[in-house]
This record gives C-alpha cells, structure tokens and sequence, in this order.
C-alpha cells in the first residue's frame, strides 16, 4: 500500500517533469515551427479511372490532438467507387493503418452515398468524387519534433460496366510540433469532405418490422420533413436491411418522415444504423445519420400501458412515443421550452448561483430603499438594470448554445455536460467557484474596467456592472445545468439551430426571471429588509453554499483523474486564496510591502496555474475507474453487450457520470443494496454500468442510438432480442422491477 | 438422338419454368425453403436438371472470369481446390455463367470449356445463362455469388464465398470459406453456421 502511494506520487511528479520539459520544447518549438512546414508532398496515385490523393489538414501535428486525413478519389466520368454498403454489388473503399503506438486513428467517414443503378442491380456509392475523412490523434506523449510517420493502404474498387480493384500505399509524414499548424490546401480538402457527409442531428428514430423482410422506420426530424425534398432513399450500414433495387416508401409524420423498407434479409439487428437522404428539387443532396431502436410492443414502461392494438401497417401508424424526458414529460419543443424555463427558475437557488443572485437581489433591494429615502435616481435605475443583467444571461446562454451547435456542425460528438467531461474544465470552474467565495467571504474586492463587475462584485449600479453581473451569474450556473437541465438540453441540441437557440433562450429567461422582476417592481424589492450591517454578515454567509458547489467540482475532479490531481488542484486552490488575500484584506500601505505582496501573488497566481498542469495533461486511459462490480455488476463495453444479448441474457444498463447528480440519486436509492441485488438474481439479469463521466465516444454513440446526449440512461434489454425498455430518468424500485420481469 | 431428344424436351420445360420465375425478377430465395429448379445449358451441350438432381448436395458458383473478384479465387487455386474437394465428396458444382451477349465474362460453349481446362477447374458443370433468367431466379447479384443446397432440394447457404469481402488473393487464407463451412456442415450431418453472407464482388453482367 505504501508502496503504491510512492509510486504514484512519483509519478505524477515524473509528470510534472515532463510537463517541465514539455514548456520548454514548446517554446523552442514555437520559435522553429515556421520551419518545420515543409511536408513531404502528399502521394497521389493515378489511373485512367481514378485518381487518389492522401493529406492531412495540419502543417505540423500537435501531441494529443486531432487533426484530420483526407482520401480524396476523383472519379472519371461513369465510373464509380463504393459505399461502406455497397448495395447490391461492389466492394466498399478502405483504409488499412499502419501507425506508430499509441496514435488513435478513427473510423473511415464516408461521404452521403446515391444510388447508382446498374441494369437492374442499384449500388451505393459516389460519382465523380468522394472525399474519405479520417481522424487521427498522436498520443500525448509524442516527442515535440518527431515526424510522425503514417502508411495507409488504401483499397477502392471501380466499376463503370467491368469492376477494377485499385490500391495505393500511401506515406504520410506529418511534422509536429507543440502547437498544430493547419495545412490550408488539405484543410479545404477535409472541408470540402466534411461538406459533404451526412449531418449528426441525433434526430430520434425508431423502425417497426412488419410483414415479411419489409420494415418501417421513423425519423424525428424536421429538417428532413421540409417541404419540397424528394427521393427520400435510407441507406442501412448493414447490406441486409435494404434491398438496393427496391424503391422506398414515404410517409410524412407529425415530426418528420418515415419509410417503408424491403429488406435484402430479415437478419438485421437494432440498433439500425445508415443515412437518411433526400434530394432538394435542384438535385443537391441533403443527409442525416440515422440510428433507430426497435419499437415493437410496448414501450415506456411507466408510462403507457395501455395494450397495444394489433399491429396494422395500413392504419395511420400510432404516435410514436419520444425520447422520454426528465420527469416524464414527451420531448416536444413546446414541451423542451417550458422545462427549459421552469429548469432556469429553480437554477436560482442552486449553490453556485444562489449568493451571486441573492447579493443582486441586495443591492437591488438597496436601490428600492433608497428610492424612499435619499437617493431618487437609484431605483429609476433599478429595471434597466435588471434588464442589463438578462441581457447578460441570455448573452451567455445563447454563446454557449451557439458554441455548441458550432461543434457539434463540426462533426464533434458533444452531449451535453460535456463540459464537465474534461478535468481541466471541471479544475478551472472549482477555481472560478473558490474566487467568488473568497470574494463573498470579503477576502478581496474585484473591480473590473469600466464600473465592471463592481466593487464588492454586483454592489455597484452601472448597465455594464449589471450585465456582466449576468454573465457571470451565468457563468457559475454551468456546472449546475449539467445534472439537472441534461434532458431539456440534450434534446435541444439534436433539434436544428432554431429550436436549440428557443430553448437554451428560454433556459436564459427562466434564469434571469426573478431578478428583473425585482428589478421591475420596487414594491417586491422593498420587501427584503432595509440595508445594514446585516448585509455584510449576509455575503459572508453566501461564500459557503459558493465552497460547497466548489467542493463538489473538486469530488467530480478527483473521480475523473484521481487523488494526485485533485491535490495539485487544491493545493492551486490554496495558493489561489493567498494570491487574493495578498492583494485584497492584507494588501499592505507601505509601498516595499506592496511590492512584496504583488510578488507573492504573482507566485502564487503561477503557482496556482502551474497546480492546473495535471488536470490538463491527464490522460483518460490512466484513469483508475470506479467500474461497477460484484456478481453480476460488470463495466460496459461494446463487445459485451453484444455478447450478452448473444448469449440472450437480460441485461440492465446504466448509463452514468459522476457530475450527474440526478444519477447518482438513483443509484444511491435504486441500484444498490440487497434489495437490488435480489432483482438481479431473481430475474438473472447483468447489470452493465457505462461511466460518461469522461468523454467516451462510444458511450456517446450508445446514448445517440436512443436519441439521447446526455444522462442518464437506463434500458432493460429483453431476453430474445426484443427491443430495448427505456425507463424514467427518475428511477424506483417497482419500475426497475416490473421492466425487469420481477413480480 | 433420343439423349438429344430428351435434353431438347428438358430445356422447354427449363424455358417455361424459368419464364414463369423471371416475372418476379431477382426475388432472392430464402434459406431453408427450396431451391427453385432450372435446366440449363450446359457448356458440354447437356441439360443441367436441378430437379434431377435430388439426393446430391448441389453447389451453384456465379462467375464471370474476367471479374477481378472471381480472379481473386481462381488465380492461387482457392475456387478449384474447393471444387475438387466437392467433386471428389460428391457434390455437383454447377458454375453459372450469367453474363448477357457483349458484356463482361460473356463466352462461348467451347471458350467455356477452354477456360475450364486452363484454370485447372473442377466444376460438374458449367452452365452458360446469356438470358439471364437462372441468375435473376436465383436473385445472384455478384461474380462470385454462391449458393449451397442439400439432398432434400432445400436451399441451405446463399452469400458471397467467404468471411472478408475484397478484391485482394492475400487475404483468402485468413478468411473463413463459407461454401466450405457449409458443406462440412452438410457431411456432418448438420446446418451450416452461416447460413446468409454478404456477396461480393462484381455486380453479374445481366442483359437489360
């Protein structure tokens, strides 16, 4: 034990050397990138049917970061090349790796496919072009400098009326140096190629077998459903769901469109994936990713158990249950928007937010006052300040919901809470939540330009001060909205732009109701007690629920990246709160005193950066996991959950982080003890535990499969295939029970 | 002239039935259920009987051999040691040439023979279907597409030939072959594992 604890600590202070070392090739690396640009030439391989080029969009790679690479295949006129479904012939273009160790390479993207026909047989595929994208990422640990070297066997078969396999070895060498440059040409290639893939909207979907191989499927999505496109086609990942030659039947929905399908083969499995394309009447294609659930049967267990009326394909097919939302609530907009409204309200009284609101509402209340006594001018101010302070929330809101949908167009998997899925994130907002504390806590005053936040934070009257009153109110609300909001969020965001920005708007009103409110009727703000000492001891007492909030950003931190993290981060937290007494309450009169105390708080301030360093540089595959376990509690992976419904097992899985505190509630009252553990047994049920609490492409792809980008999640999958049993986000005993065949 | 007069009589009831399967053009057969019977036109000049057939294990192999995908099998040996090893376990192959006048992998009798004899295959048979009319009863999409059928008649294995899906010989020797699969299954007494796989390769030159 001891043992371990030395080893580990020295690690991390081997880390801490590297990290040393690493700033020091940085600046070295800075002054030399403008000579390191000169890539070897990308390879090109040519032949009368196709032409074939390999780059990455970066001059120079950075160690731990992405950057993409690009196959790009001209195609000479008729000819084609393939689809990762070929349809009824024809053979999908690859890319077969060969990389130093520890370089991630990502999946083959493809391009949106068409329907190529060929007598009577249809492939997939592409005409003219495809641009092929792959993202790779070199390990952290790479050594600043070293050209890091890829070989990439790729494989495409061309056909016009005969077929020809072609295949290139290329050699990529890629500089890199501590920070990435882009390679502007191949970075218009991987554009370009980005262009022209399938949108990720999450759009929920589900497909209903019906008679024969024949099936229909459902898409949620109104981007779809505009007016205007036609041939709608669904192009299945797996060969077996589609017969290619067949065409497809539309149906327009209340929220978007379905189809009627012929499969090639009945055999194929939920969740079934592909790409759902239409054409605008110009012929331009426009394309979503699709992954859609099974849904026989009945669905929401607590819900809805009215019995199922005999299936009819002909009937005007019932309306489909959505996504279950937090509190049970159907995901609609109309629905989203309320949530997202109410979900603001209560923000308020959340710890992080709650003493930043609760000293505007103070000083708000002072102004009203005033009105009675002295100063008349104050309280004419009061709703313009108000307003200024909504304006800055809903500023912030609508910043972050425009970041994220930024992202997420960018082809970046991000649910929500994501934020609280980086532990350098997680480190820097338990840090911002320490200075507002200190702050309240009367260690020092901020005073930013131009009236800024204000003397004593939000005392001071000013539109500016009122507005970034808000941002910062907003600011400190982040790591709240995660557990709480995920549902109304998640669901925003796999909406289009508009009913996102609607939503995250709605969140920003809720938020900012209250205090405007106060602002706008002096009579309510007269109500608090007139100002005295008591105001005082009030912020002071505000600096506690503020040290709580921070308290839990810290546990979260230390889950993610374990204790050494989490000591450096409060040892940073430590010199924080000296840096802000040295130049706050013990900043000194004397001007030698001065100098010293500015000194110590610049140390301390790099101090406290420097206590960042590994948060920042943690590696998520050194995490020591708090993986579920005991009999028949096991860690998720892929591989076993397909193993387990193989082996035709009832399996019961949790989706779970450990920022979501709704999740934790129910794991703490639901999916422990021997209560639980008897259901287990009884139904001989495995109980799969998948932890987001990191980012996890993966698990994010699991939680897209549902229609979901956030936590959590809880789905019982049914003995013999059946299809997945969504349950409330609010988890109790006898709905885990009755979903699990437990009488 | 009565074995000439039979064969004549075979192929008309060969043309009628496979007339009355092209109407529901490339409706693939289900595994399990019957392998729907043709006569075809031997390259040798005999007529090829699914029917007559019965009680032997029947291999079908789509080819066209100037398919890439079909050349893949064909140039280390691995299509005509699998039909040796049939032959000599007595199962009819029966090679399947679907490709319409003036396309790709399209031959005569004779060059039939001829390519037989060069690539030192093995088929039972080799059956030239111009028309195009077993190939789309059969639903064969690609060159090679295989199908497996049992003593009962019963189609018991439709797909491509093995388990990794490329134009490459090199990577034959780590895929799992499925006809093979199939038939040791058959010997033993059992169903094959696979019973469907995804074909691959060139799409088959059908005629419009």
């Amino acid at each position: 034990m001891v043992d371990m604890r030395v080893s580990t600590f020295s690690s991390w202070r081997r880390a801490a050397g590297r990290r040393f070392v690493w700033m020091l090739a940085y600046v070295a690396a800075l002054l030399a990138a403008p000579l390191a640009q000169a890539v070897e030439a990308p390879e090109r391989a040519k032949s009368e049917r196709a032409e074939a080029r390999l780059v990455a969009d970066v001059a120079a790679a950075a160690p731990g970061r992405p950057f993409t690479v690009a196959l790009q295949l001209k195609l000479a006129p008729h000819w084609h090349s393939y689809w990762r479904n070929p349809g009824a012939s024809g053979l999908e273009t690859k890319i077969i790796w060969d990389a130093p160790k520890g370089v991630e390479i990502g999946e083959l993207q493809f391009p949106i496919p068409k329907r190529i026909p060929f007598g009577e047989l249809v492939n997939f595929g592409f005409e003219n072009e495809a641009t092929h994208l792959v993202d790779v990422t070199p390990p952290k640990d790479w050594p600043v400098g070293a050209p890091l070297t890829l070989k990439a066997k790729a494989s495409w078969l061309v056909c016009e009326k005969i077929c020809v396999p072609e295949a290139q070895e290329f050699t990529l060498i890629v500089p890199t140096a501590a920070t990435a440059t882009r390679d502007l040409d191949a970075a218009r290639i991987v554009a370009r190629g980005r262009s022209t893939q399938p949108a990720k909207t999450g759009a929920p979907a589900r497909f209903k077998r019906l008679e024969g191989a024949q099936y229909r499927i459902e898409v949620d999505s109104p981007s779809m459903a505009r007016a205007g496109l036609k041939n709608f086609f669904f192009f299945p990942h797996d060969w077996r769901a589609a017969e290619a030659s067949k065409p497809q039947k539309l149906e327009r929905t209340a929220r978007g469109v379905a189809l009627i399908i012929d499969a090639a083969e009945a055999g194929f499995e939920a969740p079934l994936t592909g790409v759902l394309r239409a054409e605008y009447p110009s012929g331009a294609p426009v394309a979503i990713e699709v992954s859609a659930t099974l849904m026989d049967g009945a669905k929401a267990v607590a819900i809805d158990d009215a019995p199922e009326a005999p299936a009819a394909p002909k009937a005007a097919p019932k309306e489909a249950p959505a996504p279950d939302m937090a509190f049970g609530l159907q995901a609609s907009v109309g629905a989203a928007t309320l949530l997202a409204f109410l979900g603001g309200l209560i923000l308020n009284i959340m710890p992080c937010v709650f003493p930043v609101l609760a000293l505007k509402a103070v000083a708000i209340a002072r102004a009203a006052h005033a009105d009675t006594t002295a100063d008349a001018g104050a309280a004419r101010h009061g709703l313009r300040d108000g307003l200024a302070y909504g304006a800055g929330v809903l500023a912030s809101f609508l910043a972050f919901a425009a970041g994220l949908l930024a992202l997420k167009s960018a082809g970046v998997a991000a649910g929500w809470g994501f934020q609280l899925q980086t532990p350098i994130v997680v480190a820097a907002l338990a840090y911002v939540l320490v200075l507002v504390g200190l702050n309240l806590a009367g260690v020092f005053d901020v005073a930013l330009g131009g009236g800024g936040v204000g003397q004593k934070l939000t005392e001071k009257g000013g539109v500016t001060g009122s507005f970034f009153t808000g941002v910062l109110a907003a600011l400190v609300a982040a790591p709240c909205t995660a557990p709480f909001m995920g549902a109304a969020l998640g669901f925003a965001l796999t909406q289009d732009a508009a009913t996102a920005l609607i939503v995250f708007a709605a969140l920003a009103i809720g938020f900012a109701a209250p205090i405007i409110l106060l602002a706008a009727a002096p009579a309510t703000a007269r109500l608090i007690p007139k100002p005295g000492p008591w105001m005082e001891r009030f912020r002071q007492a505000l600096a506690f629920p503020m040290f709580l909030a921070a308290a839990w950003l810290f546990w979260v931190l230390g889950h993610q990246a374990g204790v050494d993290t989490l000591f450096s981060a409060l040892i940073g937290a430590v010199a924080l709160a000296f840096a802000t007494w040295a130049l706050g309450v013990a900043y000194p009169r004397s001007k030698a005193g001065r100098i010293a105390a500015v000194a110590g708080a610049v140390l301390a301030l790099v101090g406290a950066l420097w206590a960042l360093s590994p948060a920042w540089s943690f590696d998520p595959s050194e995490r020591v996991s708090t993986k579920a376990s005991g009999p028949r509690m096991e860690a998720f992976s892929t591989a076993r959950l397909a193993e387990l419904r193989g082996k035709d097992q009832l399996v019961l899985l949790n989706v779970t982080a450990d920022w979501c505190i709704s999740c934790k509630v129910n794991e703490l009252n639901v999916l422990r003890g021997d209560r639980f553990r008897q259901v287990l047994e009884r139904t001989d049920a495995i109980y799969l535990k998948a932890d987001w609490t990191l980012r996890d492409e993966k698990i994010t792809k699991l939680l897209g499969e549902f229609g979901r980008v956030g936590v959590p999640l809880y789905v019982v999958y049914p003995r013999g295939g059946g299809e997945p049993i969504i349950l409330p986000q609010i988890l109790t005993h006898s709905a885990l029970a009755t979903a699990l065949g437990d009488s | 002239m009565t074995v000439w007069l039979r064969n004549a009589a075979r192929l008309a009831l060969a043309s009628l039935i496979v007339a009355v399967g092209a109407a529901t053009a490339l409706a693939a057969p289900e595994v399990g259920s019957p392998a729907p019977a043709f006569v075809g036109a031997g390259s040798k000049g005999e007529a090829v009987d699914l029917t007559a057939l019965k009680g032997k294990r029947v291999v079908l192999e789509w080819t066209n051999h100037d398919c890439p995908f079909v050349r893949k099998h064909y140039s280390g040996g691995n299509m005509q040691s699998l039909q040796k090893r049939a032959a000599e376990a007595g199962v009819v192959w029966i090679s399947i040439i679907s490709s319409a006048p003036g396309r790709q992998g399209h031959v005569s009798a004779d060059r039939a023979n001829e390519l037989t004899v060069t690539r030192k295959a093995a088929p039972a048979h080799v059956v030239l279907d111009p028309s195009g009319k077993i190939g789309r009863l059969y639903g064969a999409r690609t060159t090679p597409h295989m199908f497996v059928i049992d003593e009962k008649g019963a189609l018991v294995f439709k797909g491509g030939i093995d388990s990794i899906p490329s134009a490459n010989p090199a990577d034959i020797k780590s895929a799992t072959n499925y006809v093979a699969a199939a038939l040791d299954a058959l010997a033993a007494g059992g169903l094959p594992k696979v019973a469907s796989a995804r074909p691959y390769g060139c799409s088959v030159k059908y005629g419009s």
